[in-house]
């Protein structure tokens, strides 16, 4: 019994050294960002003199990281609802019908999930140009749900196959189309599903940054993203504590929001890496 | 009625894919072969962007960076991950926590990531060069330095890409049926021949599919070099990813751009090629 304790004692004090010094980097940005310019210069972890400090916060807000949050989330809502939703009907498709060219359907899906997206880069921004839809978040939108359909139409084909499928005769049998099956029986019992996809989906998008770098121009449009990265660039390299807290400002809701939902990411992750 | 119903289904998708995805990439191959500016007339001048781009000494750079960042980065991120998904399964204190803080850099953009390592390794008030100060060593300017700019970024993607190996790990190792070790173990076998002999060849399929995907990560790589390149991202940290950026929307050379963007596609997908032939079986 004392063996076993010593190996957990051991054992315990190696996670947590790690894990701490893991998260010191982190640490580092968070204490940056609450303390004052002047103290910081002996480094975030010298402690003689530590004052609280929300002032770089407010800087960052008065920089346009407010407006930079709002359009981080008029982007990220549709760029998670829109592609599901499309991509949803085509996994259906996959998983209960036979079709023709099904088979070739899907070697081009699992090719497009594998390409980098900047090979794209330089045809979407002319055919963004002419749809008029460069430098909108509407074509942003577009292209996010597209790129998005190969790995949900994956994940929600597998998990409609695992869904039992004699609800759904039933309901044929009773006189609903296709349509109506997928709406009211199909979308509702695959609930846990697309949680799992909407969280991924939802962080993949709110940290994307070359779509936005290239497809986003007037400053007003902005995501947190493309914010931070352009005030690490800037004039103000040297003012540290606005940095730091614009960086806290553009992750708080994705870390916020993982925490909230852990469960359904890690879900969404593993089924997607490991199956995929 | 029934042939009408999945073209129905499958249409928005297809759609979006098709103007979207795949009409621009046989765009990008057309624009590969010429020669373009951006403005005014395309050239067409057949593979001569390939014959440039093998003839230069940055795409060779950009390409070395790319494999250096891949064979470091990749057997690391797989020990280390493998390593704390079997520490994180042990009965550790508030061990979700744990696991929690080692996932952060993949819960947070990697241009965030890019900051707090930018952070990390400033030579006035980072933190590596106060403990090499406070250790008797002098203090280094590690991402500015040529020799050891890509290393820095290397540990950096580390950090943010090993949360990514251990979760799929310790899914993996949950798989694990614990029958096996009880045999095991009735039989007599040690810790390490149990994690040598049963642990280790059940991991496999993880193993392929998470070397697969960290290989396809770190020719993608972007962000990263984007931040910790700094205002000018100096050429001896050039990856493809960023050669393409750069050629495209700094220099102006579409044809050029396009040709660095195909041949980095050949590598992913020459990479990808045994998860590619394993999705299409299914």
């Amino acid at each position: 019994m004392k063996k076993i304790n010593a190996k957990l004692v051991v054992v315990n004090l190696l996670a947590w050294t790690i894990a701490i010094v893991w998260l010191m980097p982190f640490i580092g940005l968070f204490m940056t960002s609450v303390r004052p310019f002047r103290e910081l210069t002996h480094g975030w972890w010298n402690f003689e003199e530590a004052h609280f400090t929300l002032e770089n916060y407010i800087e960052a807000f008065e920089r346009g990281m407010g407006k930079y949050l709002l359009n981080s989330l008029i982007i990220t809502v549709p760029s998670t609802a829109i592609p599901i939703f499309v991509a949803a009907l085509a996994a259906y498709a996959f998983s209960r019908f036979s079709f023709p060219i099904k088979d070739l359907l899907f070697i081009t899906l699992v090719f497009i999930q594998i390409i980098p997206s900047i090979l794209v880069l330089i045809p979407l921004t002319i055919l963004l140009r002419e749809m008029r839809l460069l430098n909108t978040i509407i074509g942003l939108v577009l292209i996010h749900s597209s790129f998005a359909q190969p790995w949900i139409i994956f994940f929600l084909r597998n998990f409609f196959l695992t869904l039992p499928k004699e609800i759904e005769e039933a309901a044929k049998i009773d006189g609903c189309t296709d349509f109506q099956i997928f709406m009211k029986i199909v979308l509702p019992l695959s609930a846990p599903a697309l949680g799992s996809v909407a969280s991924l989906q939802f962080l993949l998008v709110w940290n994307e940054f070359l779509f936005a770098l290239i497809f986003l121009k007037s400053p007003e449009l902005w995501p947190v993203t493309i914010g931070v990265t352009v005030l690490s660039q800037s004039q103000y390299i040297a003012n540290w504590g606005l940095l730091s807290a614009a960086s806290i400002i553009a992750i708080s809701v994705p870390l916020i929001l993982f925490l909230l939902i852990q469960k359904y990411y890690i879900r969404g992750l593993v089924m997607g890496a490991v199956k995929g | 009625m029934r042939i009408k119903s999945y073209i129905f289904f499958l249409l928005p998708s297809f759609t979006l894919i098709s103007l979207f995805i795949l009409y621009p990439i046989i765009f990008t191959i057309f624009l590969s072969l010429h020669k373009w500016d951006g403005l005014s007339p395309m050239k067409y001048v057949g593979l001569e962007n390939y014959e440039y781009i093998f003839n230069w000494r940055t795409f060779w750079l950009s390409f070395k960076n790319n494999v250096v960042w891949m064979l470091i980065h990749m057997p690391i991120s797989l020990i280390l991950g493998l390593a704390l998904a079997v520490l994180l399964r042990q009965r550790i204190v508030a061990r979700n926590v744990a696991r929690t803080i080692i996932f952060i850099g993949m819960v947070i953009p990697d241009v965030v990531a890019g900051i707090i390592w930018m952070f990390v390794y400033d030579p006035r008030i980072g933190m590596v060069n106060a403990a090499l100060e406070f250790l008797g060593f002098k203090s280094h300017g590690w991402l500015t330095d040529p020799k050891t700019a890509i290393y820095a970024m290397i540990i950096a993607s580390i950090w943010v890409w090993t949360g990514f190996t251990m979760t799929t790990y310790i899914a993996a190792l949950e798989e694990i049926p614990r029958e096996l070790y009880e045999v095991a173990r009735i039989d007599g076998a040690s810790s390490w021949q149990i994690f040598r002999h049963i642990t280790l060849p059940l991991l496999k399929p993880a193993t392929v599919t998470t070397v697969v995907l960290t290989m396809i990560w770190d020719l993608k790589i972007f962000g990263l070099v984007y931040v910790l390149g700094g205002r000018a991202v100096p050429e001896f940290i050039y990856v493809l990813a960023y050669l393409v950026y750069k050629e495209a929307f700094i220099a102006f050379h579409m044809g050029r751009a396009s040709a660095i963007a195909i041949m980095l596609t050949l590598i992913v997908l020459l990479s990808s090629a045994y998860m590619i032939r394993r999705m299409v079986k299914t």
